[in-house]
């Protein structure tokens, strides 16, 4: 179960990473996989990742 | 008709009436359930539209971290309380089908609460939740048997 969710989240991480990157379609993309409710906790993320890219990693 | 088939008839009758009862404000229980889902996906669609939109310009804005964390403050505390409030609205139709409504009297305080949290964070972020909220704090707060004190000490 654990290696299968690991397998999982390797599949996502560059979709991830595109959508950290501001691109617009990676994000939609995200949206569409994740559950209704959880769209709020992926700008949550991108603002996490954003502020990171400015301020640098605390 | 003998009396005791009188009493039968109306036994049943009876019975007929609670199963009725019991029916309709379990299917009630379970309307209100569905309405409260529907209104946390409101809620987190609109908060999530919000964020996207104001993101770089708060980016541009803020000159240290704590600054931005600061300002992006309000939307995270409702993505908090989505979380919570879906989480309580599963637990609460998980409850609904194991024990009826009884169990639902008892957690339905703490979905209350969750769902009121929710409410009042998204105001202080500047979203308005849709009008059935309304409907769903009524009748939660009419079946509750207690308020939430879970967590509290």
């Amino acid at each position: 179960m654990i290696r299968i969710i690991g397998v999982l989240l390797e599949a996502l991480g560059p979709t991830i990473q595109r959508a950290i990157r501001g691109d617009q379609q990676a994000r939609e993309r995200l949206k569409n996989i994740l559950p209704q409710t959880y769209h709020s906790t992926l700008e949550r993320a991108l603002d996490e990742a954003a502020a990171d890219a400015k301020f640098g990693t605390p | 008709m003998s009396e005791s088939r009188l009493v039968k008839s109306c036994l049943v009758v009876l019975a007929l009436a609670a199963v009725g009862c019991g029916h309709g404000a379990e299917g009630a229980a379970r309307t209100t359930l569905a309405t409260g889902a529907r209104v946390v996906v409101e809620l987190d669609r609109a908060n999530a539209a919000r964020m996207a939109e104001t993101r770089a310009a708060d980016l541009e804005a803020a000159e240290t971290r704590e600054a931005f964390d600061a300002t992006r403050a309000p939307y995270w505390r409702v993505e908090e309380a989505i979380r919570a409030a879906d989480g309580i609205l599963r637990a609460s139709e998980a409850v609904l089908d194991a024990t009826g409504m009884e169990g639902l009297r008892a957690i339905a305080g703490c979905t209350l609460q969750a769902i009121g949290h929710l409410v009042d964070a998204a105001e202080a972020a500047g979203i308005r939740a849709p009008p059935e909220v309304q409907t769903v704090l009524g009748f939660l707060a009419a079946t509750a048997d207690d308020e939430c004190t879970r967590g509290e000490s």
